[in-house]
């Protein structure tokens, strides 16, 4: 079981929260121009790190809010958590 | 909201608790299945949680753009208290509880009727907001009693220490897989947490209160009927 920080909330229990799936796929700004495999592979391809990985979030029985997390995928360490549309380090990309 | 219901049949026994008193005919509470004052102390005889309903107040959700001047200014009017800002943080006017649910969301509860309900809505028309009466929609039940800590840590992973769980706090969370608002209610002298107000939702409240009940056996549990 997680303890995740909600950027928010503070230390919560992963009991509350619902995960999201990697973070920062950026949906393509035309995509009727892309081709069938451009396309499913915006769709459907994620990366499988080994490491650390920047993953969405939701707070979904507290605030509500989404945010990211960078969790390392061997220790389960959660690395950082920051707001949805700031950078890893916290700053406003 | 408000309607009578017939009485019910008395039941000696609730299961298995001892149940003492007449069955009252009254408002209907989401707690109507157990309207039934209960008492049974625990192992060590004494009675170490209490709880009981605080039924029929006005609930409003609140949902604004706390950067927008004109909505924070129209709130704090109509409140009589600026709308807190700080996560997890509960203000109090003399009509109003507000408390944080989220960076752009708050829950009013008072006592206040339809027609000011109408006047909000008007009020906050001015603004990007909205505002919503939850009022048949939840209820509170309030816990108390020197082993509520541990009676709620059974089924909530919240951490209910008194450095975390602090005065004038509230927090959302889950109760035995069920959504709840948890208000801390803080001691007259308004240093430390005397008891909490369970903010549910009325489908669920029954629910919650019956895993109270079960998870309190152990301590002692006191359940009084609701009082108009």
């Amino acid at each position: 079981m997680l303890e995740i920080e909600c950027p928010w909330c503070g230390s919560r229990d992963q009991d509350e929260f619902s995960y999201g799936g990697e973070a920062h796929i950026v949906r393509p700004l035309s995509p009727e121009n892309l081709n069938d495999r451009e396309w499913g592979d915006y769709l459907f391809f994620r990366d499988n790190k080994k490491g650390q990985h920047a993953e969405q979030w939701c707070h979904s029985a507290g605030c509500r809010r989404w945010f990211n997390v960078i969790r390392d995928t061997v220790s389960y360490r959660i690395v950082s958590v920051y707001r949805s549309g700031d950078s890893p380090s916290g700053d406003p990309s | 909201m408000i309607e009578i219901l017939r009485p019910r049949m008395k039941r000696e026994r609730f299961w298995g608790l001892l149940v003492k008193g007449p069955i009252i005919s009254m408002s209907q509470s989401p707690l109507i299945e157990i309207l039934q004052p209960i008492s049974a102390p625990g192992v060590s005889g004494e009675i170490g949680f209490r709880m009981r309903e605080i039924p029929f107040k006005t609930h409003v959700n609140l949902r604004g753009d706390a950067n927008d001047s004109k909505f924070m200014i129209c709130a704090s009017s109509l409140l009589g208290i600026d709308l807190p800002l700080a996560p997890n943080a509960v203000v109090e006017s003399s009509e109003w509880q507000v408390c944080w649910l989220g960076p752009d969301e708050w829950l009013l509860i008072g006592l206040a009727d339809q027609d000011v309900l109408v006047e909000f809505q008007n009020q906050f028309l001015e603004s990007h907001s909205a505002v919503v009466d939850l009022s048949g929609g939840q209820t509170i039940i309030r816990a108390g009693g020197h082993a509520w800590r541990d009676v709620l840590a059974s089924a909530c992973p919240l951490d209910l220490h008194p450095r975390a769980f602090k005065p004038r706090q509230c927090a959302q969370t889950v109760f035995a897989h069920t959504n709840v608002l948890l208000t801390s209610v803080s001691n007259d002298d308004g240093r430390g947490v005397r008891a909490v107000d369970i903010v549910v939702r009325r489908s669920f409240a029954d629910h919650v209160c019956r895993w109270l009940i079960d998870a309190a056996a152990e301590c002692g549990v006191e359940f009084e009927v609701p009082i108009e």
